[in-house]
């Protein structure tokens, strides 16, 4: 009853147009209004509270501040113009651009949500102003923005392997192909898309002068990500911190090299973060009352119960395993479904004979997929907000990325070396 | 029939989760189903400073865990550091006039103690081992954001650096820090063993898994589930003492099984630089209270 | 987008739209300046920033429920509007009418369960520098008022424009 509450006065508001902050608020406060779980009047604010104290997501406006100094300080236009001469004569190269920039984001951040903005700040204004759909360029921008998990500095993964006991070495290492293999199957995705709906492609004769130019001028910029991955390497910063270095960065490439960046134009690029951050971080805050109720209730505990006591085949059975992490990924953030499941549910996808690695990369990844799915998939919101469009039309353009999704955590599963592979060969 | 919501940030398979479970189970036993004990592990309901939250606010009935600033901050007088030389020093001492004097607090804010079950000692997990204070010099050690820890630190000549517990593990590989400082199980789970071989044993500080129920929900329960929630506790603390050492005997052959040097501290050079804790935490909590409290600590 | 909702003078308008941007953006400075500060402090060595973390999450807090007032008063607050917009007039005002109430219940909900947990814990000291917690606790508060006043003023001009156009098409 509180359940059905809860989901469907959310789905309700969802549909009319309320924003989905609000949706998850109020849905909250009706299950316990009328769900008589007996809560003190403290609850609600204390676990509002509790979702938005969450320093290390501080990336998010760091990295959306940063991108804004990169599009206003000619850091953006540099590489996109270098971008043209060598992706541009691909059909959609630009979205291949999207998904290789995620791909470096990701090695970054380890946060989804953080690399979501970073490269939807600089990527969607960009791949707007060059002829592609703007809800195509945020939908790319939010699939690719998974990729951040499953880089080398995913907390998610850490969390994985605290939770099962894993190697976390073992984990991150385990990750890098298919990492990169999704990031493949997102580049091959675009391209298909690209050619369906003709996008812009660059037919103007290649100029060898030209390049040379563009390359040099963009090296400043190109640089970034490269001294920014480097810090984190190097022993310098934290994830977190990194982003603030990318916010100097940026600044002094775009004050004394480029000479291009308007003092005046920080703050309210800073006003435009906070507003970004502000509607994100308050989805995952209302995020925390919503999941308290899922919890306390035992819904994602009595499913996977459920599907233990099935015994199907051992396929059938990591089928149920994942399928129930997809749903839960719906209406929880990865941590707490993470958290709550994990326990549960490797035990039985180990019994199906998954190995330890495997099992890791197929959840994680699973629950990724939520980030770009409706109704709450973070990466979405990052994207809509960036990109000041309607949830509706981005979906729409997420499609053919769910579709490869599925295909990539398929192939996971199929083919155990593709997750073993390298940590057999490093030996961790 | 009642239920309580008992939550907690350790893992399923703890010895603190095992412990709680005794507990639900002699409850719900001793007083035939009446009152069952519910239990969220791992965080589910949030992390130790939420759960004390919780609990003082009544969303929560019974927690556990070390965040103390919401019960009562003069809890954390039993994690001065050196203040114990042993786990059955502290046990000793919890069981003194002086120690349940201590497991009183927090009763004015709502909260009832209902007991202390070891978090443990504190160690030091570093790249190389430590064996005398000049080795902590200068070395970027990550903690918790704790007054007493960070006073501690200083007075040890460590930088102390606070990183979200998320980013700790690939901040030690990549040496952004080269040091921690986490309970020998904490140090298993949260598999910083990997990046961080060496474990010196110092006992540098001990914390208590606080353990508290929401004293207005104790109230409205009958005088007899009363009881039997007190009886329970009182019972699952000296199951979980007698279970702790053969815990830390295993994690200690796991953690060498997996490569970890474990070395011992010899503390006399330590103790005498941390004085100074004492003095600042007194003019915070009193110093009526921190001396009391160290001379029936060194009683026993 | 919907203009005709928005109907309070200009002048106090603006204001409070200043306001509440000048606090997102020092907020935010405050969490830039300070996380730096600890990449610095560690790169050279220096002690006694230890503090430098836990201001930048009190800054974060901040800008989460200081910006998702900016983001509302701009009406940028992510939604599902396909169902809305392809609305008819009459039905997208009642749409309009339960989103303006779902704000007026979140804003009701922050105000009072915020100053419940203001009230036992306002003197909580934080960890390290043991500020009153009171300094977390009152983003909530801000934003209940900032939500149960954009509410109230929506609500007000959803009625006013029922009224003007007399129930008839062409609203907004
Ligand atoms: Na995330
Ligand atoms: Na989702």
């Amino acid at each position: 009853m509180t359940v059905a509450i809860l989901i469907g006065s959310f789905s309700l508001m969802l549909l009319i147009g309320v924003p989905i902050a609000w949706c998850m608020g109020v849905a909250s406060i009706l299950a316990i209004y009328f769900g008589h779980l007996g809560l003190p009047l403290e609850w609600f604010a204390q676990e509002t509270l509790r979702g938005a104290d969450a320093i290390s997501l501080a990336a998010i406006p760091l990295f959306l501040f940063a991108g804004e100094l990169m599009n206003r300080g000619g850091l953006t236009v540099r590489i996109m113009r270098l971008a043209e001469h060598v992706f541009g004569r691909i059909t959609g190269g630009l979205a291949l651009v999207n998904v290789a920039t995620a791909l470096v984001y990701g090695g970054i951040s380890g946060s989804a949500t953080a690399d979501t903005g970073a490269v939807g700040s600089i990527m969607i204004p960009e791949m707007a102003k060059r002829g592609y759909p703007k809800a195509f360029a945020a939908a790319v921008t939010a699939a690719s923005g998974t990729l951040g998990i499953i880089g080398p500095q995913s907390v998610v993964l850490i969390l994985y392997g605290v939770l099962t006991n894993t190697s976390i070495g073992g984990l991150l290492v385990a990750a890098i192909l298919p990492g990169t293999f999704i990031a493949a199957t997102f580049m091959i995705t675009s391209y298909i898309v690209a050619r369906r709906h003709g996008f812009p492609r660059n037919d103007a004769p290649v100029n060898w002068r030209e390049i040379g130019r563009d390359a040099l001028g963009a090296l400043p910029a190109l640089l970034m990500p490269a001294l920014v991955l480097g810090s984190i390497i190097g022993g310098i910063a934290t994830a977190t911190e990194a982003s603030a270095l990318a916010v100097v960065y940026s600044f002094l490439v775009g004050i004394f090299v480029y000479r291009e960046l308007p003092l005046r134009s920080l703050y309210s690029a800073a006003a435009a973060a906070a507003a970004t951050t502000g509607v994100i971080m308050m989805i995952m805050a209302l995020a925390t009352p919503f999941a308290w109720i899922l919890t306390v209730q035992q819904v994602p505990t009595d499913a996977a119960a459920w599907i233990t006591g099935l015994h199907t085949s051992p396929l059938m059975t990591i089928v149920m395993v994942l399928l129930l992490l997809k749903v839960v990924g719906f209406w929880l953030d990865l941590g707490p479904a993470l958290i709550i499941l994990a326990p549960i549910l490797v035990p039985i996808a180990l019994d199906a004979g998954m190995t330890p690695y495997q099992t890791g990369i197929a959840f994680t990844m699973t629950l990724g997929i939520g980030l770009f799915t409706p109704p709450i998939g973070t990466n979405i919101f990052v994207v809509c907000n960036v990109a000041k469009i309607d949830m509706w039309s981005v979906s729409v353009w997420l499609v053919p990325y769910w579709i490869a999704s599925v295909v990539c955590v398929a192939a996971l599963v199929a083919f155990p070396w593709l997750n073993d592979g390298l940590p057999r060969l490093f030996g961790v | 029939e009642t239920v309580l919501r008992l939550a907690h940030a350790s893992a399923p398979k703890s010895l603190i989760n095992q412990a709680v479970q005794r507990f639900a189970a002699e409850v719900s036993e001793m007083t035939k189903g009446s009152v069952k004990v519910q239990i969220f592990p791992n965080a589910q309901l949030g992390d130790e400073g939420p759960i004390a939250d919780g609990v003082g606010a009544g969303s929560i009935d019974i927690g556990l865990g070390g965040a103390v600033d919401a019960i009562d901050p003069r809890l954390n007088v039993l994690s001065l550091p050196f203040l114990f030389r042993d786990a059955d020093n502290v046990h000793k001492f919890l069981d003194s006039a002086e120690g349940q004097k201590v497991q009183q607090f927090g009763q004015d804010r709502g909260y009832l103690m209902l007991g202390a079950l070891d978090s443990g000692f504190r160690q030091f997990a570093t790249n190389k081992p430590i064996a005398v204070p000049g080795d902590l010099a200068g070395v970027k050690i990550r903690t918790p954001p704790n007054p007493v820890i960070l006073a501690t630190m200083k007075q040890l000549g460590a930088l102390a650096e606070s990183i979200p517990f998320g980013q700790v593990y690939t901040a030690l590989q990549s040496r952004v820090v080269a040091a921690v400082e986490p309970e020998m199980r904490d140090y298993y789970d949260s598999r910083w063993f990997e990046v961080a071989k060496n474990l010196s044993v110092s006992n540098y500080i001990w914390t208590a898994n606080w353990w508290y129920m929401n004293k207005g929900k104790f109230a409205k329960l009958r005088p007899e589930e009363q009881a039997a929630v007190k009886k329970s506790a009182a019972d699952t603390v000296a199951w979980y003492r007698g279970e702790l050492s053969k815990t830390y005997a295993e994690t200690q052959k796991k953690l060498e099984e997996k490569g970890v040097k474990v070395s011992t501290v010899n503390t006399t050079p330590f103790v005498a630089l941390v004085a100074p804790v004492y003095t600042t935490f007194s003019r915070e909590w009193g110093a009526d209270l921190v001396t009391s409290v160290k001379q029936a600590a060194s009683a026993n | 987008m919907n203009q005709a909702s928005l109907q309070t003078s200009p002048g106090g308008r603006g204001w409070i739209k200043l306001v509440f941007e000048f606090v997102g953006v020092m907020a935010f400075v405050i969490m830039f300046a300070s996380t730096l500060l600890g990449v610095i402090a560690r790169y050279f060595e220096f002690g006694g920033v230890e503090w430098s973390f836990e201001v930048a999450s009190i800054a974060f807090i901040w800008i989460t429920f200081v910006g998702v007032v900016n983001a509302e008063m701009r009406r940028e607050n992510v939604a599902f509007e396909a169902i809305n917009h392809a609305s008819p007039p009459r039905i997208k005002a009642f749409f309009d009418a339960v989103a303006a109430a779902a704000l007026l219940t979140m804003g009701m909900a922050f105000l009072f369960s915020g100053w419940a947990v203001w009230q036992r814990s306002w003197m909580v000291p934080t960890s390290v520098l043991r500020l009153p917690t009171g300094i977390i606790t009152a983003t909530v508060l801000v934003l209940g008022v900032s939500a149960v006043c954009m509410a109230l003023s929506r609500l007000a001009g959803i009625l006013a424009t029922l009224r003007t156009h007399g129930g008839k098409a062409g609203a907004a």
